[in-house]
């Protein structure tokens, strides 16, 4: 029981590590905060992938870019803006965007000093992520996902590994049955939720071609085009009276693992070649371990109590390695995502490792109780012993699909990036984000767009347009809506974004480019029919 | 593709590459007042890197007796308008409506999104307006996205505008997507060289 208590906690460990689905800054020179005695020669920032850098820049306090930089580099992780010119003594903002491993952009502007005490700024700390009304789904059917792969991949190990009684072997074909559709429908459905997260789609978005064709483009798709035929051929395979076709069996659970391969950040971190295997080595223990619970569970009721014993000590033979490469596995993974020990505590990725050692503690608890006192008892058929042992592996099944949730909802989890950087975050990235700024534009045409653009603040900003006709009349038939967003006093120049109509006259936008105060230049070009154009500008503060 | 450019190609498609190179032209900037003329509109590329599935054009104001050339690689679709007022059509009677809308369409492949250019053919009879500009609005529409060249110049140019060169490079740099345009010139000689067989004004 130990052991399985343990595959627990290392599961629980490792879960967020392969479940985090964003770039996060782990390191960075000069930090958030820090006061450089001189001018560096160049500013640099680690992540914990590697990423593709939009922009990187040190800006002065007025947002002008400085430094004379030369060619962003890149160099695994970390990325490098060479500085050819002195900083003079002062205040200064280093500000970054970047597309991480899943085309997530991230980015954030936090301040530092040369010379002297960093004067307070208007931005220290803005960060900023688009999540959608999608996410809670996403992370829904990512769990069933997690859950289910590995529940049917895990049966066939299960199975192969310590051919069970018939009785007990039934349970475990009928639930890894179940597992396999249930993961071959959740692969499917990750790709159009996915799709749908990814373009911030309405609540009827799941039902449209766009969205499926978003989700295919991702790696939601290839993920799935091994999953699913995996899951089918493990359904073929577990569909036998007692033991499951072997050959089909074990290529299906290999598609299986292999597809949270093709996605993971675990897996896909450099050097892949030593770091897929590893994954890979952790997935199959791990689904080894959570497809034995229930039929052991089963076991205990349907077998006599020394055969259930013996069975239970059979699987703690394989347990045992497993464990090992679970957590062996674990660390390597851990210490690839993380670098360094220190890091459990001093950013949220790690408190939520840490704070699932801290669960490992209960679990060891209650497996020390059932390894000293329960299975001894089962093993000399003392009376509820069955019962009791039963209950323990509930607990544990229990707590496994909770861990399971945890870590998929760990992917709605906004890495606090600023948190990570340093410890200036003002009151400004916690401000409520319930202020709007709203206008009216109108030009020569006739036509009038509202603005609303929500909270108006350095970090991401939510755009609703509404096209209105000259008596004042939501225009509903309007072919296309682009936007163009520029910050001319800091350099940054027209970032072109679409449209999406969301009904009734309304358009919507997500613009994650307004990492820096100043007065935005907006132009929305509305297109009243295909060839019609008219363009409507203005600024808006960002403060 | 190496890591760093499949991340090059996700930069520029995040932020827009404004930038376009060429826009939809007419291959003639020329164009006789009053001609029957053969027209070419050339698409130069894709939308990104995105190719070409769907050509649209709208004739403007004034640009009749539309007929497009026969391709074997496009479906073509004209959409008709009623006309204010009814013109001489090409037998010398009166027609009342007009092609409104070319689109090239159901390509037998998608023109490619860079490296190649499509010319998109028809002949119309040129307004005889010697001097003034008119503007064919166009879309390329891509498996991807599509591109409008739509917009017009801000104030009213014509062949006598001063310094219309530079209005006009001005025009076709202050956006991506410029509409494809034409000068109407007066004729130096007429269309035919021999005698009309329409009745003498």
């Amino acid at each position: 029981m130990r052991c399985r208590s343990m595959f627990v906690a290392a599961f629980a460990c490792l879960l967020p590590v392969l479940a985090q689905a964003h770039a996060v800054l782990l390191e960075s020179s000069p930090k958030s905060g820090e006061m450089l005695a001189t001018s560096p020669k160049e500013v640099t920032a680690t992540f914990n992938e590697s990423v593709g850098p939009i922009f990187f820049r040190i800006l002065d306090t007025t947002g002008q870019e400085v430094g004379k930089p030369g060619e962003i580099r890149l160099d695994g992780a970390r990325m490098i803006l060479p500085l050819n010119e002195t900083l003079a003594n002062g205040t200064y903002l280093l500000t970054y965007r970047v597309i991480s491993a899943d085309t997530h952009p991230v980015g954030t502007t936090f301040g530092f000093s040369i010379g002297e005490p960093m004067r307070p700024t208007s931005t220290t700390a803005a960060a900023s992520d688009t999540r959608s009304k999608w996410s809670t789904l996403v992370g829904i059917n990512r769990w069933m996902l997690y859950a289910s792969m590995l529940w049917a991949a895990g049966s066939v190990l299960f199975l192969l590994a310590l051919s069970p009684p018939s009785a007990v072997a039934a349970s475990s074909l009928r639930s890894g049955r179940l597992a396999a559709l249930l993961s071959a429908a959740t692969f499917v459905l990750a790709i159009g939720l996915g799709g749908a997260d990814m373009r911030l789609a309405g609540f009827d978005g799941l039902f449209s071609a766009e969205t499926w064709r978003t989700g295919l483009g991702s790696t939601l798709a290839a993920s799935a085009a091994l999953g699913v035929p995996g899951m089918l051929m493990l359904l073929a395979a577990l569909s036998a009276a007692d033991r499951p076709k072997t050959g089909l069996a074990v290529i299906g659970a290999a598609l299986g693992i292999g597809s949270f391969l093709v996605t993971g950040h675990a897996a896909t971190a450099p050097p892949a070649w030593l770091m897929a295997p590893v994954v890979g080595l952790h997935l199959v223990a791990t689904a080894f371990w959570l497809a034995s619970l229930m039929p052991l569970r089963h076991a205990a009721r349907v077998l006599p109590a020394s055969e259930a014993g013996e069975l239970m000590e059979r699987f703690s033979r394989y347990a045992v390695p497993a464990v090992g490469i679970v957590l062996l596995s674990g660390i390597a993974i851990s210490w690839r995502q993380l670098g360094d020990p220190t890091r459990l505590i001093d950013n949220p990725y790690g408190l939520i490792l840490a704070a699932k050692l801290a669960l490992f503690v209960c679990i060891l608890a209650i497996a020390i109780y059932n390894k000293r006192s329960l299975t001894p008892q089962l093993r000399v058929a003392t009376a509820d012993a069955d019962t009791r042992i039963r209950r323990t592996i509930g607990v544990e099944l229990l707590i496994y699909l909770l861990v399971l949730s945890a870590a998929a909802g760990l992917t709605l989890t906004t890495p606090p990036r600023a948190l990570i950087a340093g410890s200036t975050s003002d009151a400004r990235t916690s401000a409520s984000a319930g202020d709007t700024y709203r206008k009216t534009i109108s030009n020569n045409s006739g036509y009038a767009v509202d603005l609303e653009l929500s909270p108006a603040k350095p970090g991401q900003n939510m755009l609703m347009v509404t096209i209105k006709d000259p008596s004042g009349k939501p225009i509903t038939n309007a072919a296309a809506l682009d936007v163009v967003v520029s910050l001319p006093a800091a350099g940054i120049s027209d970032i072109r974004l679409k449209g999406q109509d969301v009904g009734g006259g309304m358009w919507h936008l997500m613009i994650e480019e307004m990492l820096i105060p100043g007065d935005w230049s907006v132009s929305v070009e509305t297109f009243v029919t295909d060839y019609d154009k008219s363009t409507f500008e203005t600024t808006v503060p960002i403060k | 593709m190496n890591n760093h450019k499949k991340w090059l190609v996700g930069v520029a498609a995040a932020i827009g590459c404004t930038a376009a190179s060429t826009h939809n032209t007419l291959t003639s900037y020329y164009v006789p007042a009053g001609y029957m003329q053969d027209l070419e509109i050339r698409v130069t590329h894709g939308c990104k890197d995105s190719p070409v599935k769907e050509f649209r054009v709208k004739i403007p104001e004034g640009v009749v007796r539309v007929q497009t050339q026969y391709t074997r690689d496009w479906t073509v679709e004209k959409r008709m308008r009623k006309l204010a007022k009814p013109v001489p059509g090409d037998g010398g009677n009166m027609i009342t409506e007009t092609v409104d809308e070319i689109i090239w369409k159901n390509p037998k492949s998608p023109m490619p999104a860079a490296g190649v250019y499509e010319g998109f053919h028809f002949r119309a009879a040129i307004p005889d307006t010697p001097g003034q500009i008119i503007f064919f609005r166009s879309i390329n529409v891509c498996e991807k996205g599509e591109e409008r060249y739509v917009d017009l110049p801000t104030e009213q140019l014509d062949a006598s505008t001063p310094n219309l060169p530079e209005k006009l490079l001005k025009f076709m740099m202050a956006t991506p997507t410029p509409s494809a345009f034409v000068i109407i010139e007066k004729p130096t000689r007429p269309q035919y060289p021999f005698a009309s067989m329409a009745p003498k004004k």
